[in-house]
């Protein structure tokens, strides 16, 4: 039976690397003896998916993951037993049931909600920001850097007081880092990323029609 | 409640790992300091994943913290990144779980388990603000507390330590953390209370002893300085390691750490007495764990960490009475949970075949013997009881299992070798391949045989009967290693043998760290102002550098390594009473020389001394 399992990621494991998050959650599992399925082979493993890995540093209200275990029906029981050992900082929000033709959590992505703090008072005008047709970036990818149009990617992005809000298209592809654009506004403003002190959080993860992720092929709680 | 860290996001966003910084992992101890009255820093001075997978750090966290009264925390050596950051911006040192400075502390403990750290012991002191020697620090610096297997030559490294604990940190520990408490109730100064602390047995306290030297430079005498300071120091062993504290719920890292898994301390010491092997000697006698008492808390630290591997600990595993039904203990319970077992320190002379059968399903790789020597002349000088035909009939076993992937482990340079006895092991591992392709049968193999040769340069260490003998300098060895690359170019399997040698010029520094006197700090020291750190991770190892600290000493190789010293000479680790006697060591030293091996302690007790430490699985009764 699948779960998605949503979680936060709060203080100082924003500091953990996704190969790390994995192993905590295997031996969490473990540590509160939830029955898991295995894969077949020499080597079983836990069935896990998590959904977009996030990047060292960055903390997030809306991580996931997908788990196989050999007894789901009690989603709230699994969520209580996971938070009595997850530790600080990986509070454990909502467990759903997959429905059975669901599909991955890492599959189903298609946006991300970010929030961005800035430590000291700012003015920046996103408005202004995406006036232009076309908004060309810089992007990191495995083969080299490439130039993408983010302008398409950029779903919402407001700013409130010192908090910078955005919905950005996530999962495959057409993946963008938040940073990576409030490096570009902040540029635009003639301020320099380096030099500006942030904090940046991930609010969720939603799949097509912006559907919540935890809603998405899930079923809902009796 | 959210724990503040000592360094500000900026610095961790720019460093390797930080993670290894921040502490909070599950199962750490977390205390309200104004509850507590002994604040203790526990140390492994190498980076953290290295540190974290060592044991006797997680028997020892976890007992002091049993103690309501003390709060024991985690120290770790910063990566190169931080700590040229933390020089630069002159941020101190601080403990993982308080993230408080370590120079608050009451205790500084350093685990010294290999003597390639040694540099590493003044990063920590440096970094943290506390004056390299103990005859510089103030009441208000840490006590600084060596201790592990290095600790049994605690002279190269006296002036940095305030006090060494020698031998098992299970016996004495209370005891001198309520002589603190009561001395700094009192108002006692901190040379007051080293004074009482060296009459705690098993505690060493350098600056009361002195040495003089010989115009030839040997020890002329040793001894305490005041009134009343024991001459001798006897090593500390638990007579019955059922009733010792036992870390049930070891810390988890985040970070993974290089023995990622649950290690399970079945024994301790060893019954085989190699005579290159300081662990078979400082540990003994052979104590057991009850196979109920591991059964249980094996259990526990399972539930307790989440890990899905358990490593059972110890000299030689094989040597546990009671192995199979402990292994068939942890495979029936944790077959559902996936546990993997691992067993390290097998025997090939005792290769469980029925044992391996039952673990290698779950997870196959490569095994690994160490035979030590290439012919048995070697092997007897060594005492390491195995003859050819063991180590054929245990590969064997291993290959008829369905391994094809073997490690050997050898040691060149050792005492009395001859040409002969390295090109034995290119023989001997030319043999196995052969036997692979005898024992199993070509439509059975799983590909080819694969032979991994790694050799060692044997380093003499004190409390081995080898004590006394000579090292030869890095281009000698360098000579064995290729003349035995050479020779394994010449096999018929040539091509599945692999062959690594190490570092030669590490190994040189090993062996004067190992066996060097009180002079030798100066050396350290001088090291580590021209940069020196980390002197264990080959791309930091700089040999050059120890050459001209040594010289600048007025010190010298010669005088250190490459000279046999007598029988009668003062050993600097002389006053130190390790269990097996020094007239043990010279017995086996000669009968060594003749090519004379001694029986182990369950065929036959040789009367090495430890007896006296009461336990032993196999010592007579008195």
């Amino acid at each position: 039976m699948r779960v998605r399992i949503k979680f936060t990621r709060n203080g100082f494991v924003k500091y953990l690397g996704h190969l790390d998050i994995m192993r905590t959650f295997q031996r969490c599992f473990n540590r509160a003896q939830i029955r898991m399925i295995y894969s077949e082979g020499f080597n079983p493993h836990q069935k896990l998916q998590f959904a977009l890995p996030l990047g060292v540093g960055v903390l997030s209200r809306g991580e996931y993951l997908d788990a196989e275990v050999e007894d789901g029906q009690d989603p709230s029981g699994i969520r209580e037993s996971l938070n009595r050992v997850s530790g600080d900082g990986f509070e454990i929000l909502d467990v759903r049931i997959l429905e059975e033709q669901a599909g991955n959590a890492m599959a189903s992505v298609r946006f991300a909600s970010y929030e961005i703090e800035f430590k000291t008072p700012i003015s920046l005008d996103p408005v202004r920001y995406l006036e232009p047709e076309q908004i060309l970036l810089q992007k990191k990818t495995k083969t080299g850097i490439r130039e993408v149009d983010v302008k398409q990617l950029i779903r919402k992005m407001e700013m409130n007081g010192r908090i910078l809000s955005m919905t950005l298209g996530s999962g495959g592809e057409n993946s963008i880092k938040p940073e990576l654009i409030a490096a570009d506004l902040l540029r635009q403003s003639g301020l320099s990323a380096e030099a500006t002190e942030m904090e940046v959080t991930r609010c969720d993860l939603y799949a097509e029609g912006m559907i919540p992720l935890i809603e998405y092929q899930t079923k809902t709680h009796e | 409640m959210k724990r503040k860290l000592a360094l500000p996001d900026r610095i961790l966003m720019k460093i390797e790992k930080p993670a290894r910084y921040t502490g909070g992992e599950i199962n750490s101890v977390m205390k309200d300091k104004d509850q507590i009255s002994v604040r203790f820093a526990m140390c492994f001075p190498d980076v953290y994943e290295i540190g974290m997978s060592h044991l006797g750090i997680q028997i020892l966290y976890s007992m002091l913290n049993e103690r309501e009264d003390v709060w024991c925390e985690r120290v770790y050596s910063p990566w190169m990144d931080l700590h040229r950051i933390m020089k630069e911006e002159e941020i101190l040192l601080y403990a993982l779980e308080s993230q408080d400075p370590v120079k608050a502390f009451d205790f500084l403990g350093i685990t010294l388990q290999y003597e390639m750290c040694y540099t590493n012991i003044l990063q920590i002191l440096d970094l943290s603000g506390i004056p390299f020697r103990s005859c510089e620090r103030s009441d208000q610096d840490p006590i600084v507390i060596g201790g592990g297997p290095c600790a049994y030559n605690p002279e190269p490294i006296a002036e940095f330590f305030d006090l060494f604990y020698i031998g098992e940190g299970e016996t004495v520990y209370f005891d001198l953390i309520d002589l603190y408490k009561d001395f700094r109730e009192k108002g006692k100064s901190r040379r007051e209370f080293l004074e009482a602390a060296s009459g705690i047995r098993g505690i060493y306290v350098p600056s009361l002893y002195r040495t003089e030297y010989a115009p030839d430079g040997t020890i002329s005498a040793f001894e305490p300085v005041p009134e009343g300071v024991p001459a001798r120091v006897s090593k500390q062993a638990c007579e019955n390691l059922d009733l010792v504290s036992f870390p049930d719920a070891p810390v988890i890292p985040y970070v993974q750490a290089t023995q990622d898994r649950v290690t399970l301390e079945i024994q301790r010491g060893c019954i085989r007495g190699c005579r290159f092997c300081q662990a078979g000697m400082i540990y003994r006698p052979f104590r057991t764990r009850s196979l109920e008492f591991l059964k249980q808390h094996a259990q526990y630290m399972i539930e307790n960490t989440g890990y899905e591997e358990i490593s059972l600990s110890s000299l030689s595993s094989s040597d546990y009475p009671q192995l199979l039904e402990l292994l068939d203990f942890l495979i029936e319970t944790y077959e559902d949970r996936k546990v993997n077992i691992s067993l390290p320190s097998l025997r090939i002379d005792e290769f469980p075949i029925d044992v391996m059968n039952k673990v290698q399903d779950i997870r196959k790789s490569s095994l690994t013997f160490a035979p030590e020597a290439g012919t048995q002349r070697m092997r007897d000088v060594i005492n390491k009881g195995i003859t050819e035909e063991n180590i054929f009939t245990g590969a064997a076993n291993a290959f008829s299992c369905g391994w094809n992937k073997v490690k050997l482990y050898f040691m060149l340079g050792l005492p009395t070798e001859r040409e002969e006895d390295i090109k034995g092991i290119s023989s001997l591992a030319e043999r196995i391949a052969e036997l692979y392709y005898d024992t199993v049968p070509k439509e059975q193999r799983k590909g080819k045989i694969q032979i991994t040769v790694s050799t060692s340069f044997f380093v003499p260490k004190p409390f081995t009967p080898f004590q006394w003998e000579p090292m030869l300098p890095p281009e000698q060895y360098l000579e064995k290693a290729y003349l035995l690359n050479e020779t394994i170019r010449t096999e018929l399997n040539k091509k599945s043998i692999k062959y690594n040698w190490h570092d030669a010029k590490t190994t040189i520094i090993e062996g004067l760290l190992a066996r060097g006197d009180r002079r030798i700090s100066r050396v350290i020291e001088k090291v580590y102002e021209d940069g020196g750190v980390f002197d264990a991770w080959t791309e930091y190892f700089d040999y050059d550098r120890w050459i001209r600290a040594l010289e600048a000493s007025g010190l010298s190789l010669s005088f250190y390594l490459y000279r046999r010293r007598s029988l009668d000479e003062i050993l600097p680790w002389d006053f130190i009473d390790a269990g097996p006697s020094k007239s043990f060591m010279v017995r086996e030293y000669k009968r060594a020389l003749e090519e004379k091996i001694t029986p182990n302690c369950k065929a036959a007790c040789c009367g090495c001394g430890a007896a006296a430490y009461k336990g032993g699985e196999y010592c007579p009764c008195e």
